[in-house]
């Protein structure tokens, strides 16, 4: 298993160098650059290519990349000309608000998902199975932006259960009431997020549930007297939530990206509401940043599976 | 042997398969009995129900997709009918099976000595202190050098024949009064599969137990079995004793099936064929002699109605219908004479 765990971990090396390449191009190629907001009348355009000689932007690609990277690597992202603040205070500020409501959106997927996949496959085409697979049709068919919409109009706006903005009470004090204010605060859109999220759980444990059921070795273990119960659990279940527990770091990602529409639309000061700001102003330091951590998560992520994989499975674990 | 009383009952077993909506019977009428100690071998072409009669014994078709009828007595047990229950209480202590392919029969996320203690842990034959070291001895008993270690192992880390084993020491764990072999070396290696057979041949005799051995392989059956059932389309066409069948086989099936294995005598001569294939389900009608559709020169025969208790020709030696009174090869100079070398 270290050896793996090693191993994994060393092909991230080569993983990486290509994504910020990749990351440093797609910046270069964003229209602007720092200087293009301090475009005015007033400036002398010697002046201006003065600047970007200091900044060193006339450099060759590769120096620059080279630069970039090792700044990258001290954790010096470079600053936003919007905000007029680091990018890694910017990020420090909210990734907090964001991995809690990944946490939260996490936790509820499965909690919702695993129980609404088990009792389908325990009624396989009876009314619970129809009817979850008519619900998680729909969830998947809706646009999530309606359904934000509609959590927020329903529990927001008429019913005032939750709050529909911001990420804690300004009123509240202590550690502990900021704490719960952030649970409280987390809930609606976490809900609004497992609700949409579920399908994708829903119908791998459904299927590995139904295909599993009629493998060899649960008639093994019914031919040595194991009980119903027991060989549902121990045998089919345990072997079809395989695909769930490798599918677990590739959720984590999603939930980053799926970050970027919800906390827009839940008002939610994370890093997706960062982003989406960012775009819209252009904010190249930023951008690049959280594409740079998206990116990185995303190897993060596939490593994450392949090692859970491998936990999980003795076949991949001992080959 | 005890004479008389049987571990195993079987009378009029039918089961009907629902397919496509339709009821279809894939087991028709199935008469059979194995004393204790004793070794039945079922044999028959694929799809001629010989699994579905084993996987009714032990009680595994799912309720809503076939229904199964008749009367199956095991050690005094009814078996059609019982509850779930009562079901789970006898499986693995009266009844132990041993599938075709190892591999899938395995569950591939548990330890081999997990899988062959749960057989334990689900009945009270032996105590829960008694169980890891019953695995050891289990694993020793079918032969693996090394049990401790491949208690600990995982079904994939070990080879064909390893597992096979594996599987006969989950079967025999309870010790049951029957086994259950259903084609168990057709999944191996040529070279593993006599070493299975052995195995299961010297754990049938040590331990005194009935073997229900379903196989297509005539040699197997005349090397392990004392008596034999051969099945045709979900019917038993032919039984006795396995000197009876082999000296003096007489349904037209059972002459046409050791015709068409290799053997000495036939060495170098072209080996019969038996035209044609099974009639699918929808297309079996139990009440004719269906082997006759195959046999082209009995063709009249096989649209004649045939009774569903089968003709005594010598005590304990059943062949149903009327058939093999007329029955022949064209060329019969393979008289019964060269066929008695099975």
């Amino acid at each position: 298993m270290w050896k793996l765990i090693i191993k994994r971990v060393l092909l991230m090396i080569p993983q990486l160098l290509l994504m910020t390449l990749l990351v440093f191009w797609l910046a270069k190629f964003m229209p602007g650059d720092p200087f293009t907001g301090k475009f005015s009348p007033q400036l002398d355009l010697n002046q201006l290519r003065e600047m970007r000689k200091a900044a060193g932007l006339d450099d060759p690609w590769y120096v620059q990349y080279v630069r970039w990277i090792g700044n990258v690597f001290h954790g010096n992202f470079g600053e936003s000309f919007v905000m007029k603040k680091d990018v890694t205070t910017l990020i420090g500020q909210r990734i907090g608000n964001t991995v809690m409501l990944s946490i939260f959106g996490l936790i509820l997927t499965y909690l919702i998902g695993i129980p609404m996949a088990v009792a389908a496959a325990k009624k396989e085409g009876k009314f619970i199975d129809n009817f979850f697979l008519t619900f998680t049709s729909i969830t998947f068919g809706i646009p999530a932006v309606i359904v934000y919409l509609f959590l927020i109009f329903m529990f927001g706006y008429m019913l005032h259960w939750f709050p529909t903005t911001g990420s804690v009470s300004l009123s509240a004090e202590g550690p502990i009431q900021i704490f719960l204010s952030r649970i409280y605060h987390v809930i609606l859109p976490a809900t609004a997020y497992a609700l949409l999220g579920t399908v994708g759980i829903f119908n791998y444990l459904r299927v590995g549930l139904l295909d599993t059921r009629n493998l060899d070795f649960i008639k093994t273990a019914r031919a040595k007297g194991v009980s119903e119960k027991a060989i549902f659990w121990k045998h089919n279940f345990r072997n079809s939530v395989l695909p769930l527990a490798q599918g677990f770091g590739y959720q984590i990602v999603s939930i980053f990206g799926g970050a970027v529409i919800l906390e827009t639309i839940f008002n939610f000061p994370g890093m997706g509401q960062l982003f989406t700001n960012s775009v819209t102003t252009n904010d190249s330091a930023v951008i690049t940043t959280l594409i740079l951590f998206s990116g990185f998560l995303s190897l993060v992520g596939a490593m994450l599976s392949d090692l859970i994989l491998a936990w999980v499975d003795p076949r991949v674990r001992i080959s | 042997m005890i004479e008389g009383k049987n571990l195993l009952d079987a009378k009029g077993v039918s089961v009907d398969f629902r397919i496509n909506g339709k009821w279809l019977t894939a087991l028709y009428n199935v008469d059979l009995a194995v004393k204790p100690g004793e070794v039945l071998a079922l044999v028959g072409e694929s799809g001629s129900g010989k699994s579905t009669f084993a996987t009714s014994v032990i009680g595994l078709h799912s309720k809503n997709q076939a229904r199964v009828s008749g009367s199956i007595v095991l050690d005094g047990h009814q078996i059609i009918g019982a509850s779930d229950k009562e079901m789970q209480e006898l499986r693995g202590v009266k009844v132990g099976m041993i599938f075709q392919d190892p591999l899938s029969a395995l569950n591939p996320l548990m330890k081999i000595g997990d899988q062959i203690s749960e057989a334990m842990e689900v009945h009270d034959v032996y105590p829960r202190e008694k169980w890891e070291n019953r695995t050891i001895e289990l694993l020793k008993e079918v032969g693996i050098t090394k049990p401790e270690r491949v208690a600990k192992q995982y079904p994939h880390e070990l080879s064909g024949g390893m597992r096979q084993r594996v599987m006969i020491a989950l079967a025999i764990a309870n010790e049951p009064d029957l086994i259950i072999a259903d084609e168990p070396t057709t999944a191996l290696d040529v070279t593993i599969q006599a070493q299975i057979l052995d195995l299961i041949q010297e754990i049938q005799k040590k331990k005194k137990s009935g073997v229900l051995l379903i196989t297509h392989d005539l040699g197997v059956v005349a090397e392990m079995a004392d008596s034999v059932a051969v099945m045709y389309a979900g019917q038993i066409v032919e039984s006795g004793s396995v000197e009876q069948v082999f000296e003096n086989p007489t349904h037209p099936y059972t002459r046409s099936l050791l015709r068409a294995n290799p053997s000495e005598d036939t060495t170098g001569d072209e080996l019969y064929v038996i035209p044609g294939t099974v009639p699918s389900l929808a297309d079996m009608d139990h009440s004719k002699d269906l082997f006759l559709q195959r046999v082209p020169w009995l063709a009249d025969l096989a649209q004649e109605k045939v009774s569903d208790t089968p003709a005594e020709i010598e005590k304990g030696h059943f062949v149903r219908g009327n058939a093999w009174k007329d029955f022949s090869f064209p060329d019969e100079k393979t008289s019964k004479k060269k066929l008695k070398k099975w």
